[in-house]
């Protein structure tokens, strides 16, 4: 397997809700509850959930564009951290820093160095690695400024990498023409340089975003639902240039949508999230043809088929997506769950590896998968 | 993709093209309205008259009270009613209106504009920083912001007038203390929706500094809702400076030439409301000088706004 | 079958800055009784701008029907449409509008929109206002179009006080044969529980004392308020276009008379009025029909404290709340997430079933076209390029574009398919393309194609095709 690029561990992030004249604290949104993923070098990731389920603001995390409550992240971890560290912070929460024997003391030492959170230095190297592209083509362009010059802002930031491995600035006729050439190869054209981004249609800006984000040759892209506002046809033109520009340049994807679909037709690893929590992590075609979290199930079964002659059991979730400010306790996913017993309402089921590379949160995952456990009479349907 | 095609002055003038063009589009929107296009040229009209009207009519307003009859006629206290020559009569102690006028829409427009533009200044700088960087920082700046609000913004010009002097410096400091929270919380808003947007988180993803943000996209795309202000608040830092003249406080005696202060000459010097109806132009046409030009300014600012915001464009 | 709404030729355009946007071209088409027509385009295709232009709800200005058919019935809901406004070619288009026309046709569309078409939005938190409770919102369209019924039910239920207070007290009860009788089955069909049927009884007889007590009254309003139902049948069933008119004007006096806002206000103040009561049942026995869970308390909330799927059971109820005759589902659930939409999806096919509406489902999902519609219209640049069968457009696109689009849509189902793309954007429909307007991006375009604007040509029963390649075919043979 190639090497970990994205070691997250223990990642939190809560969002206070503020209430009150004195703007007290009254609550927490439980965003993302203790994630721990890894990505690794090349490969694209899938993440889905549905809205409110925290993963926008995983990627976030990920990116260092929103501070964690907690947790660590460590950027191309094999170079500079060992497993032991990471081991240790995955457990950490259980310890108190003052109960940590010497050698432990030492691990976290080094993992502080490595961590993009906490080292500023590295933070800084890390945000020429890393680029995002927004699910918003309207909103992800400055309406005031000309298409040259949004594209052209991470290379005057960051300059470009050169063949020796350094970076260098480049300005004026020589940036134009750097643009000139990228432009060119997103299917858009000199012309379109020199106009505002309202002029443009929805697929085409969001070339212009991919192109702002792969201006100054990042290694991890994250794509925040790229593909969710367009139509299908320059979807598809999407999903294809986003491949052809992987190839090239050796990125890594972490995908993020709600669109399965798309997820099967790009990513290699698929990370299923249900409010704020990894309920099922597998390779992709794995997830679909054997889903094992009750959740996923339903997710895969809902998804509309266009195929009018395809006659398909459809697991309809009764109710809603609980607030994320107040998740159920125990197993979240037990409210709308066909399976769920009284463990489920009352301890967390913990990620554990089911099947050698598919990964699954659930109480009662082996017996689903050998067809043990039946579930309650649920409302399915066919078509 | 012809090789002139890259040489800089070449990109520089299709940029500046595009631009243009977007500001074309405005102007056709914005004369869309022709009350609004009314206001502006009015308002065009009193720039012109404040530029060239000081160096046109030479002489000063008050000269008449050297004399005891110009041209062949007895001037000096009574007033005069508009004739071939005084268009505008004139007023007690032989103030010719006209004259006055003409020479304070430079004095007026240009308080006017140095208060808003100053206020305008401070209050994107403050807001901005308020709204940005939040904290403890914006906070402090919108309680300051709060407490002068809170004050009459009339009674603390006069109290600046009356500590410290009574010259125009001092008024404009005056009105700029009075101008700038406005502008402050009109900024902080408008940053804080625009720090939202996903661009502004892109250049924070690209490694962007919190200055460079706030310089390049967060001013650009929240200052469009200060120009409406900035028109709107012309007219009314005017009102305030007549205001100010008419309540005796004004700057540095009676003969500046303020239409404020013209007012006030009649108010001053005549002998009660019956004398002041008698003489009407004493006050109506300095007035309607006031008038015309903040309801203009009004009309210009509310066209202003209907453009800048695109739901409003059809 | 029969038809219920029929489109012919509807043009609709947008006078902007920039120019005259085409958005629709001659679109025609028709809904069967019963029917789910499916329409399904991208973005800018025209799709919901036909929606809008069906129940005049595009803003005007810049948008302007400017000449088509919209048959409801025997009623052409566009007849005056050229009177409304004149156009004037100088440098840019200028409209001079006729106001006294659009305000009566306004006023005409309000009896219109509704009680015979209603819409469901994309967004249900916008459909719904912010400040009205859910309860408001649901009785508002039926005091507004659907006052007989109440009122009718009011009367009989009066008339059998005493066998609903038994009813009530645990006795059972006699099916009568008017709308009480209908109603009373109904409850026990949908009911859910005991305290549902003792909420419905409650109101129902607390309704029939408030009608019982000023009987002269409500039977005054009952009256007048089955004259105007008659008119308004008259309306849609009269094929004279002069008695229509006449029709109209008497119903436009009429609506200018109802001050809607005076009346709610007197209802509100007089908390027994069996109408208000009556409305406030229905409503929530219109709930429980959407399957809305607790619906007592979804009836007493404000629309920002419920999800948008709930969101979405309210805006479908009280599109349903007067059976009409076509229900305008605009992207229903683009906004929800997928474990949602299939409730929704059921529920809209569910409903379908039991009351037989045709429904208009606009959306950009094939999938949510293939698992819900019977027919299908594809709209590329403001025209429908085809329509057929679900099973057959799927089975056998004809279109170049629908063939695109089939193949560029990624699949769940199937992993191994290589996603294909069409060419190229949407054209700009200020200067579309000459000719047929897919002709840019079309991999079959010959030079017909660029000159010609294809016909609606029907290659087998049911479906039709706007394309050259097809029109050669059928003249050969």
């Amino acid at each position: 397997m190639s090497k970990v690029l994205i070691d997250a561990v223990g990642l939190r992030k809560y969002f206070p809700i503020k209430g009150g004249v004195t703007g007290r604290t009254l609550g927490y949104v439980y965003a993302v509850d203790d994630v721990n993923i890894k990505i690794y070098k090349g490969e694209t990731v899938g993440l889905v959930g549905e809205s409110g389920c925290g993963k926008t603001t995983l990627g976030r995390v990920l990116l260092d564009l929103a501070e964690p409550t907690a947790g660590v992240l460590f950027y191309n971890p094999e170079d500079s951290v060992s497993s032991k560290v990471s081991e240790l912070y995955k457990n950490l929460k259980t310890n108190k820093p003052s109960e940590l024997k010497k050698e432990e003391k030492k691990l976290v030492e080094e993992a502080k160095k490595a961590d993009v959170y906490r080292n500023k230095k590295r933070n800084r190297e890390f945000r020429k690695k890393v680029q995002i592209v927004f699910q918003d083509p309207v909103s992800s362009l400055d309406p005031r400024m000309l298409i040259k010059d949004i594209i052209a802002e991470p290379i005057l930031i960051n300059g470009i990498p050169t063949e020796d491995g350094k970076r260098k600035k480049i300005k004026g006729d020589e940036l134009l023409n750097y643009i000139r050439e990228m432009i060119g190869e997103m299917g858009l054209n000199e012309d379109h340089l020199f106009r505002f981004p309202h002029e443009f249609s929805g697929g085409q800006r969001q070339r212009i975003a991919i192109a702002r984000a792969i201006s100054i040759r990042p290694e991890f892209l994250v794509l925040d639902e790229p593909t969710s506002a367009l139509d299908v046809s320059v979807q598809a033109q999407i999903l294809s240039l986003l491949e052809h520009l992987q190839q090239k340049y050796e990125m890594t994807y972490l995908f993020i949508t709600h669109n399965l679909a798309v997820i099967r037709a790009v990513s290699d690893r698929v990370i299923v999230m249900y409010l704020g929590k990894v309920v099922e992590v597998s390779r992709t075609d794995d997830l679909f043809e054997n889903p094992i979290h009750p959740y996923t199930q339903a997710l895969l079964s809902a998804i509309p088929v266009p195929d009018p002659e395809r006659k398909r059991n459809i697991v309809v979730l009764s109710g809603d997506v609980p607030s994320p400010a107040n998740p159920p306790a125990g197993c979240r996913f037990h409210t709308r769950c066909r399976f769920a017993e009284e463990i489920c309402t009352k301890e967390e089921p913990k990620l554990e590896e089911i099947k050698e590379g598919h990964t699954a949160a659930c109480h009662f995952a082996r017996e689903i998968i050998s067809g043990q456990k039946k579930p309650a009479p649920a409302p399915t349907f066919s078509t | 993709m012809t090789a002139n095609a890259n040489s800089a002055s070449s990109n520089l003038a299709r940029a500046l093209r595009t631009k243009f063009q977007s500001f074309a589009k405005t102007f056709y929107f914005y004369t869309r309205s022709p009350i609004a296009t009314i206001g502006l040229i009015i308002v065009l009209f009193y720039v012109l008259v404040a530029i060239f009207g000081p160096i046109v009519l030479g002489g000063n307003p008050w000269r008449m009270t050297q004399y005891l009859s110009y041209h062949g006629q007895y001037i000096y206290n009574i007033p005069q009613p508009p004739s071939r020559y005084f268009p505008f009569g004139t007023t007690f102690e032989g103030y010719d209106i006209f004259n006055g006028v003409v020479k304070a829409a430079r004095i007026d427009l240009m308080v006017a504009a140095i208060v808003v533009l100053s206020g305008a200044l401070i209050g994107t700088f403050l807001g901005s920083i308020a709204g940005y960087k939040g904290g403890l920082t914006g906070e402090v700046i919108m309680r300051v912001t709060d407490i002068f609000l809170s004050i009459p913004s009339l009674v603390l010009a006069i109290a600046f007038l009356v500590i410290f002097s009574r010259t125009l410096n001092v008024m404009v400091l005056a009105l700029i203390v009075i101008w700038w929270p406005t502008y402050t919380r009109i900024v902080r808003g408008q940053v804080l929706s625009v720090r939202e947007l996903k661009y502004v988180e892109a250049s924070v993803a690209a490694g962007s500094s919190s200055i460079r943000t706030v310089l390049k996209h967060i001013i650009p795309n929240s200052i469009y809702p200060i120009f409406v202000q900035v028109s709107l608040d012309f007219g009314n830092v005017i009102l305030t400076m007549a205001a100010l003249f008419f309540l005796g406080v004004g700057f540095a005696g009676y003969w500046t030439p303020e239409w404020g202060n013209i007012i006030s000459i009649a108010t001053t010097f005549s002998s009660g409301i019956p004398a002041i109806t008698h003489y009407w132009w004493t006050v109506v046409i300095p007035a309607l000088a006031i008038l015309i030009l903040v309801v203009s300014l009004n009309l210009m600012g509310d066209g202003l706004r209907d453009v800048t915001d695109p739901r409003l464009r059809r | 079958m029969e038809d219920v709404l029929v489109v012919k030729n509807l043009k609709t355009q947008f006078f902007i800055y920039e120019g005259v946007v085409k958005a629709l071209e001659d679109v025609s088409f028709s809904v069967g009784k019963g029917e789910v027509l499916g329409i399904v385009g991208e973005t800018g295709c025209g799709k919901s701008v036909t929606a809008y232009s069906i129940t005049r709800l595009i803003p005007d200005p810049p948008g302007r029907i400017v000449g088509g058919e919209v048959k409801l019935g025997n009623l052409d809901l566009m007849r005056n449409i050229k009177d409304e406004a004149r156009f004037i070619q100088k440098k840019r288009i200028k409209i001079k509008h006729n106001y006294k026309v659009i305000r009566n046709n306004e006023l005409f569309f309000n009896t219109i929109r509704g009680k015979y078409i209603s819409m469901i939005f994309q967004e249900p938190m916008a459909a719904l206002n912010p400040v009205y409770t859910v309860e408001d919102q649901i009785a508002e369209t039926l005091l507004l179009h659907n006052r007989t019924r109440l009122l009718k039910i009011m009367k009989s239920a009066s008339n059998h006080l005493s066998e609903l207070e038994r009813w009530k007290d645990g006795g059972d009860i006699d099916i009568f044969d008017d709308e009480l009788g209908e109603e009373i089955d109904k409850i026990k069909k949908t009911a859910r529980g005991a305290e549902s049927i003792k909420f419905h009884q409650d109101l129902l007889i607390e309704g029939a004392r408030g009608f019982s007590k000023k009987m002269q009254k409500y039977e005054e309003m009952l009256k007048k308020s089955i004259e105007r139902d008659e008119l308004e049948d008259r309306l849609l069933t009269d094929p004279n276009p002069a008695t229509q008119q006449e029709i109209i004007k008497r119903l436009a006096k009429e609506s200018k008379k109802i001050n809607l806002i005076k009346m709610s206000k007197q209802m509100k103040r007089n908390k027994k009025d069996p109408l208000l009561i009556e409305a406030r049942r229905e409503s929530f026995s219109l709930l429980e029909s959407v399957d809305i869970p607790n619906p007592r308390g979804v009836l007493k909330s404000y629309p920002h404290e419920l999800s948008g799927g709930m969101l979405q059971r309210v805006t479908i109820s009280i599109a349903l709340a007067n059976n009409p005759k076509v229900l305008i589902a605009d992207e229903p659930t683009t906004a929800l997430d997928v474990t949602v939409q299939a409730q929704i999806l059921k529920l809209l096919r569910d409903l379908q079933d039991a009351i037989g509406t045709s429904i208009i489902l606009i959306t950009h999902d094939l999938g949510v076209i293939a698992e819900t519609c019977n027919r299908v219209a594809v709209m590329y640049a403001g025209n429908i390029v085809e329509m057929a069968e679900v099973k057959e457009l799927f089975r056998n696109p004809k279109h170049p574009y629908t063939i695109g689009l089939l193949q560029s849509i990624p699949r769940v189902d199937d992993p191994n398919k290589t996603l294909k793309t069409i060419p190229g954007n949407v054209p700009n429909l200020i200067n579309p393309p000459q000719g047929c307007r897919f002709h840019p991006r079309c991999p079959f375009v010959f030079d017909r194609c660029r000159v010609e604007k294809p016909v609606s040509i029907e290659v087998s029963k049911g479906h039709t095709v706007e394309c050259h390649l097809f029109s050669g075919k059928v003249n050969a043979e």
